[in-house]
């Protein structure tokens, strides 16, 4: 009987190759964009096939050169197969197809690095403007923060399952997080608490959407004025919005937390074992060559 | 996207390519790109009329060519009535090809007919739609970097759909170095001209008012004869830009010391756009502004009062269509 390979080494084996796909792209010193593309590609091609079917050696080759395309950075299949071993441009060009369908032609990934980037601009709009908040922090601590951080979404983000389970803005806030609570959670508090009583305002009418990482900070001016004018009336709404947004952030700071432990559960799979399941895995994958060994087996034991 | 209709899961995909050609039959070619070749045909189980665009092979050493793989990855992020509909997508066993609605004409064609006349009004419905087609792309960050009126397809009822993604890209990682040697010539925007590496949707907004100037002209407005002539032609018709009405536009790559053409006054361009009114000349101006940071966005266009002062834009199922007589030739053809 050809043994199958359980759930658990199935993601066991293909956490081993999502590596190499990081260590592939480092080798054409290509963009993180396409590294991220790439272990996107991957990832989705296994939620619909297996690798009982499909090896997982020349899959990754073929996302990462259909990513490297799909992310405006061409290498040529001849340049591409001379730097790898045991592959083919035939092995990649036809396999090239499959992948795509597979993805059900979506090429397009959201990764977390461009709300990263916002976030960075952002903090800085919210924690430096327009006078410091934190007397420790400046345009440089930020900087560090943001490099932190992508150091973090390189090496949790790209392999674990956070991108099927929080949006992108999701996980560089949990990037941030995890890189620098103190500050992240300042910014946040200031962003969707409106710490300070003084800015705290009056609800506008249809203004009652979500607080999400996308609003814009509000026109403090114009929202002063409206608190003198309207305060008495207001003041009963003011705590129904004092209450939503503390819930909003509550919720927010859960979701990153759950992000980052997710993350970080990953724990990385070894050379040796995945070794032991590539041996499983061969058999799945060329059930003949199992027949012939019992065959050869057998006729051995008749004599 | 829908997944392909004879998608089974549990059927492992290599032998799912093969009978997806059998839901849409390939009838005649109606038309040829640079990288395709686009035939009219059915999807069979619906009898719905489609177009198919195969993709050229042999072409390409490189497996899936890259003016398919963009038109495929942004088409399936966009869903708008001015943006073509990408139905579907399947492979035969060398050529991978789109299922993308049919659409019988385009713009480009109805400009080439003497024969039909425009008003204001069919101007301005067109406007509209190519405007609120291009909005609906740069919100979702995505840049088309072709529009001319030969990608501008119409529907059989009117409808006016931005066509051919071969060029598109996404906007927007910071610090990333853009192509410019993007868009056909006379649609070119100045910026591109110059070989600037950062660029915006601007350079759409720049095609979308030189289109706007070839629909009330009839000719094309801006019809350079190579990358150098195209300098000229532009500038010649819109003024040289210096460092005063275009900041910082003496440091971009390929900014010469050019010939010195003043910018056309008022009376110019009423001059030159004779059927313009003072509104349409006023979009017209701030479509075509050299410096990409002053011209208008997507946004700030669909608002401008062009759209709302009269005539009122043509309802699109009135819209005028290819003369008859233009039909002649093809029905020839097709009898061969
Ligand atoms: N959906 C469609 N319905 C009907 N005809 C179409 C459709 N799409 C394209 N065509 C026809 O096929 C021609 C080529 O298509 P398209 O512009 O998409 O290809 P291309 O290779 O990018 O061409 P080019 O490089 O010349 O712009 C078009 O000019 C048009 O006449
Ligand atoms: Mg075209």
């Amino acid at each position: 009987m050809i043994s199958l390979l359980t759930p658990e080494e199935e993601a066991t084996y293909l956490d081993f190759y999502s590596n190499n796909i990081i260590k592939t792209c480092n080798f054409f010193k290509m963009p993180t964009q396409v590294k991220l593309t790439a272990a996107s590609f991957f990832k989705k091609f296994y939620l619909v096939n297996s690798v009982m079917e499909y090896h997982p050696k020349n899959i990754l080759y073929t996302c990462v050169f259909l990513a490297a395309k799909s992310e405006n950075y061409f290498i040529s299949i001849d340049s591409f197969v001379r730097a790898l071993q045991g592959t083919e441009a035939a092995h990649i060009l036809d396999l090239e197809f499959i992948v795509l369908q597979s993805l059900k032609f979506t090429l397009l990934v959201h990764h977390p690095v461009r709300p990263l980037y916002g976030f960075f601009l952002d903090f800085q709009a919210v924690l430096l403007h327009p006078e410091p908040v934190m007397y420790d922090v400046s345009v440089d601590t930020l900087g560090n923060l943001y490099n932190r951080a992508k150091d973090w979404l390189n090496e949790h983000a790209v392999t674990s399952d956070v991108t099927f389970l929080f949006t992108p803005p999701q996980i560089a806030l949990a990037a941030m997080y995890d890189t620098d609570k103190r500050i992240t959670d300042r910014y946040l508090k200031r962003k969707f608490l409106k710490e300070d009583k003084e800015k705290l305002n009056v609800i506008k009418e249809g203004d009652e959407e979500q607080p999400d990482q996308n609003t814009e900070p509000q026109n403090e001016e114009s929202e002063k004025q409206g608190v003198v004018k309207e305060e008495s009336e207001t003041n009963s709404h003011h705590n129904i919005k004092l209450h939503t947004q503390r819930e909003h952030y509550e919720t927010l700071v859960r979701t990153i937390r759950k992000c980052i432990k997710i993350a970080k559960e990953v724990k990385p799979t070894t050379r040796e074992e995945s070794k032991e399941i590539d041996k499983k895995c061969f058999f799945a994958l060329n059930p003949k060559k199992l027949i012939d060994k019992r065959i050869k087996r057998l006729a051995l034991e008749e004599k | 996207m829908s997944t392909p209709v004879v998608a089974s899961p549990p059927v492992p995909l290599k032998k799912r390519s093969g009978p997806a050609t059998h839901n849409y039959s390939k009838e005649r070619k109606v038309g040829e790109g640079t990288y395709a070749v686009v035939y009219l045909g059915h999807q069979v189980t619906t009898g719905r009329e489609i177009a198919i665009k195969e993709i050229k092979t042999g072409i390409f050493k490189d497996g899936l060519d890259m003016s398919a793989l963009r038109e495929v990855k942004y088409l399936q992020e966009l869903r708008h009535p001015n943006v073509i509909e990408l139905v579907d997508v399947f492979s035969t066993p060398h050529n991978l090809n789109l299922v993308l609605e049919l659409l019988p004409c385009d713009l480009e064609v109805l400009i080439k007919d003497k024969e039909v006349v425009f008003t204001m009004g069919d101007i301005k419905s067109w406007m509209l739609m190519t405007l609120r087609g291009i909005h609906h792309c740069h919100r979702n960050f995505i840049l088309h970097r072709d529009l001319k009126p030969n990608n501008l397809l119409i529907a059989p009822d009117g409808q006016l759909k931005i066509a051919d993604f071969g060029l598109a890209r996404a906007l927007g990682n910071p610090n990333e170095d853009l192509s410019s040697n993007v868009v056909t010539r006379w649609y070119r925007a100045p910026e591109l001209l110059f070989g600037a590496k950062h660029y915006t949707g601007a350079i759409d907004m720049w095609s979308i008012g030189i289109i706007f100037a070839e629909l009330m002209l009839r000719v094309p407005y801006l019809p350079g004869k190579d990358d150098v002539d195209q300098l000229d032609v532009t500038f010649k018709a819109l003024g040289t830009p210096t460092e005063q009405i275009w900041p910082n536009v003496s440091s971009l790559p390929m900014y010469n010391a050019l010939t010195v053409y003043a910018q056309p006054s008022r009376q110019e361009l009423r001059n030159r756009f004779s059927a313009a009114t003072e509104k349409a000349l006023d979009l017209m101006i701030m479509l075509t502004q050299l410096d990409p940071s002053r011209r208008c966005d997507s946004t700030r266009a669909l608002l401008h009062d062009f759209f709302t002062e009269l005539p009122r834009p043509t309802e699109p199922r009135d819209l005028p269509k290819k003369s008859i007589k233009k039909e002649e030739p093809d029905a020839k053809r097709r009898k061969i």
